[in-house]
């Protein structure tokens, strides 16, 4: 499984109402049974960052187009910290 | 939430009353949260960490969440057949698999179907298709039961139970 962050602009998710309607359920973020919207974050700025898991970058890229995603970049993770937790993803 | 006095003064559910098709009223329960797998691991002390830590989850085993335990589920079927034949039934027997994952935001729908009853030394036996769907009709648990419901005017069920031979 790889680990990707994308970033990108979906205006409407600027909406908090809109956002959970796209992403709370679980058949929101688990896309498939190997496909995983791990987090969503919206910027100040206006841009969003996503992270996904899966088997290939193609079921995010999917996902990012069904939702209608302007996207600025996609790039795979090496390692990432979480609050002092280091992990080792790609 | 159903508490135990109301299970054991509800109406008694007959073998007379169901028949093959007969869909048992189902047991809705979520959306689950952290908090609900947390509890059963601290209950069952089952300190995997695929069941509380969700960066290992994730970042470590590749899952999309933290994950329901399957002894939960184990508990959950059970019960719910038990609930079913309560007060005077008999939740015989029930074999099922694991087929989907669980995670946090999940509703759980638990279900029976028959799918055919007999008589056996006086006691009725009803067959069942059961199962745990999950949200976006993912079928988690499929799998099969026997429970035994007493039959109107019939023999009480045995406390503690004795199978018939060879149902």
């Amino acid at each position: 499984m790889g680990h990707w962050i994308a970033i990108g602009r979906k205006p409407e998710w600027n909406d908090l109402e809109a956002f959970a309607g796209e992403l709370k359920a679980p058949t929101k973020w688990r896309v498939d049974p190997r496909t995983t919207i791990t987090t969503v974050m919206v910027l100040a700025d206006g841009r969003m960052v996503a992270e996904c898991h899966a088997a290939k970058r193609e079921d995010f890229d999917a996902w990012l187009n069904q939702k209608g995603w302007e996207v600025e970049s996609v790039s795979q993770i090496r390692h990432l910290a979480k609050t002092g937790e280091i992990w080792k993803v790609g | 939430m159903v508490s135990a006095d109301a299970l054991r003064t509800r109406q008694q559910l007959h073998y007379d009353d169901v028949e093959a098709g007969t869909e048992m009223p189902p047991l809705v329960i979520g959306p689950l949260t952290p908090t609900h797998l947390f509890r059963w691991s601290a209950a069952m002390e089952n300190w995997h960490r695929i069941h509380y830590d969700q960066n290992f989850a994730i970042y470590h085993e590749d899952l999309p969440s933290i994950l329901g335990q399957g002894s939960w589920k184990q508990s959950i079927l059970p019960r719910y057949l038990k609930d079913l034949c309560l007060p005077d039934g008999w939740a015989w027997k029930v074999k099922f698999q694991h087929r989907a994952m669980i995670v946090p935001g999940n509703t759980l729908t638990v279900w029976a179907k028959v799918t055919g009853k007999r008589e056996a030394e006086g006691l009725g036996l009803v067959d069942l298709d059961v199962g745990m769907r999950l949200d976006g009709d993912i079928e988690s648990c499929p799998g099969t039961a026997t429970i035994v419901l007493p039959i109107r005017g019939g023999r009480a069920i045995p406390y503690p139970f004795v199978a018939p031979k060879g149902a």
